[in-house]
């Protein structure tokens, strides 16, 4: 039993990973508008089939591929905001909510016309196999592509954390989330602050797809699952906190993983135990670990 | 320098305010009084254009500031200070203080700008790694204060500075404000504590349903048996 711990603590740091940077865009975008966005997922979704469509069909090399992917799901994440969600901004959060679910089905629709529902994969590219690295006798093995997905993840994190917290603009982003008014007062754009939020929510979010997309199979309903467990994570961790976000998904991520792999629970209830952990959390500390104020700021 | 006339403004609805006439000189302090839902916050935000106007005017040396972004209006040197606990709770005190001088590109400048502010309050300095929200209410008005300071504007506007502070700190945000005026800075202020924002104002105005009810020197006003009884208890 014990020798296959190495290898679960490695699969749940990489879902871990996965989560945090899909909930980091749930949670900014939380921490200014104050909705949970059900179409964020799916920026993780369009970004892994971006990149398929790019790698596959247009041959592109992989870093310029990549590279397009993240950027065309910015601008999408911005358009939406600009074409949909803005008019809703003043409305009460169910609008936008019930609205970002319609926009889910609407992009998953979108990519089922043009990439089939089917399942599909990055590994009919024809690219050589993953290399892989052995430790512990053998009982863990490591793809250089997990190794990638790991380092670009904390990177990226924290990146954003020094973003946030020494940048003009990452201040005004704060300052914005903790009142729009005020900021404005301040002469910040606010308009412009909320685009920026989507924009890195979103490309975030596309990474974090491309990268699962490199470990699983894709299939035009990924983002919704990513969504279900990023969602999760955030709840736990405190909404309209990044860190919150980064120790929501690590606590699911490991705790699916060790439940599936040390429990006779079957992986197909994977999002069923996310939920029980979910609820079992909301029992004990309502506003999440992190998230003191919470429930004040969402009845602000 | 600044001339408020005829204005008639609301938010999309009925109008608040009905021909509100106010006039600020240079180097004055002048306070707006008035019951609760008069309209005296409405009078500041319209001139930070944050009200629907219908007809009036709202100028500053000649430029009519009806048609600027609020960029536009910091740059020109007018600041202003909202209601209630505007700072920004989960930003540190010298992150605060940054967000005032936000319009500003030259971090150099920026730099000196806090340099100043922490000299006019010591005490923001001793605190300024400190999350905003752990101050008091009076600490988290100074700060507001002073990244209001920032841009060292030329008409600071402030919306009620001295609700829900204790008597001692009241009379310490008014002290400053005498000191603010001093280094030639205009004061445009709206206050429930009538009596005491009088004493230390030029002039005042008493708003009512909207409309200019009295105006005149602060002392006068003081003296004045009318706004005796309504707004000083007396
Ligand atoms: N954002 C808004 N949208 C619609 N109506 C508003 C808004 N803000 C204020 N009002 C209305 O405008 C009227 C005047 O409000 P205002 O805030 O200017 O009063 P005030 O004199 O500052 O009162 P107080 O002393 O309570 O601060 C009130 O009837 C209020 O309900
Ligand atoms: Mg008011």
């Amino acid at each position: 039993m014990l020798e296959i711990l190495p290898q679960v603590i490695w699969y749940s740091l990489i879902a871990s990973a996965i989560y945090t940077l899909i909930a980091v865009g749930l949670t900014l975008v939380f921490g200014i508008l104050e909705f949970i966005n059900f179409a964020h997922g799916e920026m993780a979704m369009v970004g892994a089939y971006l990149l398929l469509a790019f790698l596959v069909n247009f041959k592109f090399p992989f870093w310029l591929a990549f590279i397009l992917s993240f950027v065309a799901v910015a601008i999408l994440g911005i358009v939406l905001e600009k074409l949909i969600f803005k008019k809703v901004r003043k409305s009460h959060p169910f609008k936008p909510l019930v609205i970002s679910i319609g926009v889910s089905a609407l992009l998953q629709a979108v990519v089922i016309l043009i990439f089939g529902g089917g399942v599909t994969s990055y590994l009919q590219t024809g690219d050589q196999p993953a290399q892989t690295f052995e430790f512990f006798n053998g009982n863990l093995v490591i793809t250089d592509h997990q190794i990638l997905l790991i380092a670009v993840a904390f990177v990226l994190l924290i990146a954003l954390a020094l973003f946030l917290k020494f940048s003009k603009t990452g201040k005004s982003l704060r300052a914005v989330a903790d009142n729009k008014e005020v900021a404005a007062i301040m002469g910040i754009n606010v308009d412009r602050t909320i685009s920026i939020i989507f924009g890195l929510g979103s490309a975030l979010a596309a990474i974090g797809g491309m990268l699962i997309g490199g470990e699983q199979n894709l299939t035009p309903t990924m983002g919704l699952a990513l969504n279900v467990h990023a969602f999760a994570a955030l709840i736990l961790g405190g909404v309209g906190n990044v860190y919150g976000a980064l120790l929501g998904a690590l606590i699911i991520g490991f705790s699916e993983n060790f439940i599936i792999a040390f429990t006779p629970i079957p992986p197909s209830f994977r999002e069923a135990i996310v939920f029980a952990i979910l609820i079992l959390m909301l029992i004990v500390k309502p506003n999440g670990l992190l998230g003191a104020n919470a429930e004040a700021e969402v009845r602000k | 320098m600044l001339t408020i006339k005829n204005l008639t403004a609301g938010y999309g609805g009925p109008n608040i305010l009905h021909d509100v006439n106010v006039t600020i000189r240079e180097g004055e302090i002048v306070t707006i009084i008035g019951p609760n839902g008069a309209g005296k916050s409405t009078i500041l935000k319209s001139i930070f254009g944050m009200t629907k106007i219908e007809h009036g005017s709202i100028r500053y040396f000649e430029e009519n500031l009806t048609a600027l972004p609020t960029s536009e209006i910091i740059e020109r040197g007018i600041c202003f200070v909202p209601q209630g606990r505007s700072v920004f709770p989960s930003l540190t005190v010298e992150e605060n203080l940054e967000m005032g001088a936000f319009i500003r590109k030259d971090k150099k400048v920026v730099r000196k700008d806090l340099h100043e502010v922490y000299e006019k309050f010591p005490k923001l300095y001793e605190r300024r790694h400190q999350l905003s929200k752990t101050l008091s209410g009076g600490e988290q008005q100074m700060v507001s204060l002073g990244r209001a300071l920032m841009l060292q504007p030329r008409l600071l506007l402030l919306d009620e500075p001295s609700i829900g502070l204790a008597p001692q700190i009241v009379t310490e945000v008014f002290e400053k404000c005498r000191q603010i005026k001093a280094a030639g800075t205009a004061i445009l202020m709206v206050e429930q504590n009538a009596t005491l924002a009088l004493e230390y104002s030029d002039r005042g105005y008493v708003l009512e349903l909207g409309r200019n009810r009295l105006e005149g020197a602060g002392k006068d006003l003081l003296q004045n048996k009318q706004v005796g009884e309504l707004y000083l208890g007396k």
